[in-house]
């Protein structure tokens, strides 16, 4: 199968507020996908939505292949999916925990939990309350890998912890990504981090997507244009994301991919993060698969 | 076997980054044919980087024909690689020292020449002046 | 999933279990208490509530000793359903959804359906067997006590038969349909046990109504015990054509049987209501 998550049109309304609205993407399979966007964007309902914990309101959603509403029974066991405050049961001890997860899942990888436990000596008779915050997202990453899922959905996986325990996190989810070929979708905040672990990005401004595509290809697709003072005109040109002028100089975030700009430009690389701040500030841009490579403001004679 | 780091601070990207030190690890000797690299699993596991981003570094050294992979056994470093200065490396680097000594009489400093060439490699990346196939 | 509701009620099941001991152990208590003191007193069957004999007198003896805490054992055991609605069935899906835990656990591979029909069919399971206990227990404890009350069987309407059976499987299904709509751990306790009140007081209200009452002239002064074992529902001295009689409504004790069926009847259809409604909030309400 080729894509993991396909949306279409979907949306979701709580009282009388569009959390996503009109979201189209197919999210292919093998990638660790990074959904980027502002508080109240619609990032936890993505992820909700592609567990089969809340229903749509609009349009589909299609997660490896099946509807996780109407087939939970084919969707649940092959993702795993983590909330942000990374939920167990509390009194639980750890082991309890891992029993849980034999008990309630066909796919069960008894082998895999006890070995990491024990890897990152984290105490089976504890109860899972009085475990340390990396070490609880740490048995929280163990309860969805030991399902064996085709796809992980965390929803802020790092939010709270601390470098060290954010690092060992990563690194772990990494090494699970390389042995299984695991598809990964994760919500955050901190885009420098998400650069090294992902290669497919996805913003959501206002409940809409407004880029989804794979990182390489992003970065190759903007540029920073600097150049002599500009006229009104290119703030309005649908490929210029974001512009600041100063008296005698205009900087623009371009998506072009460098082709056919006139030589009063100074053209530059963007990193992703540029990139992504660019978008998040003006929700109404849109860069998804295979963007139209609109001539840019520069090009004109 | 070679040790991978990353520097966030220098703007290469990342998988760049891992090629230049395996070429850098076998000019100075570290690496000899033969040697096997780290396998994905074990540098992902000590970066956190994308698995992705391995493989393409990889593939372009197995491209390059500095690497070959054997399925199930991992990446080695080819037993013909050639290590230290490549082939006309000396009369390129002489080249290099006039258009400096030129650029210098021109009355351009270290920061104007550095801008100079990063842009002429820059654009050289973009339109490449021969093409050559990768 | 059963091991899974198992442990995480434990404690919960601990604490019932424990409860529902101490009221056996105490009733067996006081049945042995109140049958050697019938016993004692030479009660055999001595009805005459006069003071003037001395079946009388045994009686009121016999009453001061035990009518108290019959009343009190009553009054515990008609609140039980309500604990077992406010603070085992309310929290069950509230709490889940309020700490969030409900998007770990129906992300484990069992559907949310499946969870919901596993951990409501053991807990009413438990809630049916242990009310059945309690219910057969009260009926063996009550026999001595009969003698005490004019109404006999009537008294111990609520706490024997079917009906307290009834009244703890609509406690749980009111408990489970409150948690389900409000999914807020306190509050829906505090609605539950309002509704749980309410409900049970207006049932109780047009109880004597279920069937239309029976009347009896009783010429005054009233010493007819022929209405032994009946349920007055009302006795407003009257003129009538036989002179000023206490004119007595009332429900015969043969009747005792078909109210019970009735007011569980009721009980459990509503019961059956509320389960609808917790199955439709945990597939459409709840996210």
């Amino acid at each position: 199968m080729n894509s993991v998550i396909e949306a279409r049109d979907l949306g979701k309304r709580f009282g009388s507020t569009w959390a996503l609205h009109s979201c189209s993407v197919r999210i292919p399979s093998g990638r660790v996908v990074a959904l980027i966007g502002p508080n109240g964007a619609g990032k936890t309902t993505f992820l909700r939505l592609s567990a089969g914990l809340v229903e749509p309101t609009a349009g589909h959603i299609e997660v490896l292949g099946w509807s996780p509403q109407a087939q939970p029974t084919l969707v649940l066991p092959r993702i795993g999916f983590v909330a942000q405050e990374r939920p167990l049961y509390g009194r639980f001890k750890v082991k309890e925990l891992l029993e849980l997860g034999r008990r309630l899942n066909p796919r069960w990888d008894a082998d895999l939990a006890q070995s990491r436990m024990k890897r990152l000596g984290i105490p089976l008779e504890r109860p899972a309350r009085q475990l340390s915050g990396g070490h609880r997202a740490q048995v929280a990453l163990t309860m969805v890998l030991a399902k064996r899922p085709d796809m992980l959905l965390l929803d802020e996986p790092v939010a709270g912890l601390d470098p060290l325990a954010r690092r060992e996190f990563l690194q772990n989810l990494m090494e699970a990504v390389a042995d299984n070929n695991l598809s990964v979708v994760l919500s955050s905040h901190i885009v420098s981090e998400l650069e090294r672990t992902c290669d497919y990005l996805i913003i959501l401004g206002e409940g809409q997507i407004q880029v989804a595509g794979g990182i390489d290809d992003l970065v190759n697709q903007h540029r920073v244009l600097v150049g002599p003072r500009a006229g009104h005109e290119v703030e309005g040109d649908p490929t210029v994301i974001r512009f600041s002028h100063t008296e005698r100089q205009t900087t623009l975030l371009v998506r072009t991919d460098g082709r056919g700009i006139s030589p009063e430009w100074e053209v530059h690389q963007v990193g992703l993060e540029d990139i992504v701040l660019a978008y998040l500030s003006r929700p109404t841009a849109r860069s998804i698969p295979r963007p139209e490579l609109a001539e840019s403001p520069a090009g004109r004679p | 076997m070679i040790e991978f780091r990353l520097d966030s601070r220098t703007g290469v990207t990342t998988y760049l980054q891992l090629v230049q030190q395996v070429r850098h690890a076998l000019r100075l000797g570290h690496l000899r044919p033969g040697d096997q690299l780290p396998t994905v699993r074990e540098v992902v596991a000590k970066l956190a980087i994308n698995p992705n981003t391995v493989l393409k570094a990889y593939r372009d050294l197995e491209r390059e024909g500095l690497v070959a992979g054997r399925p199930g056994t991992g990446t080695f470093v080819r037993e013909n690689v050639q290590i230290g200065p490549r082939a006309g490396q000396a009369a390129l680097r002489s080249g290099l020292s006039r258009w400096m000594q030129r650029a210098r009489e021109a009355g351009l400093d270290e920061t104007d020449l550095r801008a100079l060439f990063e842009e002429a490699v820059r654009q050289d990346a973009e339109y490449p002046a021969a093409e050559a196939a990768p | 999933m059963s091991w899974v509701t198992w442990r995480q009620h434990s404690r919960e099941a601990a604490l019932a279990g424990s409860i529902l001991a101490l009221i056996a152990a105490f009733l067996v208590f006081e049945w042995i208490q109140m049958s050697s003191a019938s016993l004692q007193l030479g009660l055999g069957s001595c009805r005459d509530n006069n003071a003037g004999t001395a079946c009388g007198q045994a009686l009121n003896s016999y009453m001061q000793n035990f009518f108290g805490m019959s009343v009190t054992v009553r009054y515990a055991l008609t609140a039980l359903p309500a604990l077992l609605g406010v603070f085992v069935a309310a929290p069950l899906l509230a709490r889940e959804v309020e700490q969030g835990t409900h998007t770990f656990i129906w992300t484990q591979s069992i559907t949310r359906t499946r969870w919901f029909t596993i951990k409501v069919g053991l807990l009413a399971f438990f809630t049916v067997v242990s009310a059945s206990a309690l219910a057969g227990a009260v009926t063996w404890w009550h026999q001595p006590l009969d003698q005490m009350y004019g109404n006999g069987q009537w008294t111990f309407y609520e706490v024997t038969g079917p009906v307290p059976i009834a009244y703890a499987v609509f406690a749980l299904a009111l408990g489970l349909a409150v948690g389900s709509v409000i999914l807020r751990t306190v509050p829906a306790m505090a609605a539950t046990l309002l509704v749980f009140v309410v409900t049970r007081v207006a049932i109780q209200s047009w109880r004597p109504w279920f069937l239309a009452p029976m009347t009896k002239e009783l010429p005054l002064p009233a010493s007819d015990t022929s209405l032994r074992g009946a349920f007055e529902v009302s006795t407003p001295t009257v003129n009538s054509l036989h002179g000023v009689v206490d004119l007595v409504v009332y429900q015969p004790a043969d009747r005792f049987w078909t109210f019970q069926a009735i007011e569980t009847g009721i009980f459990l259809f509503l019961a059956l209501l509320l389960i609808g409604i917790s199955a439709w909030s945990l597939r459409h309400r709840i996210h």
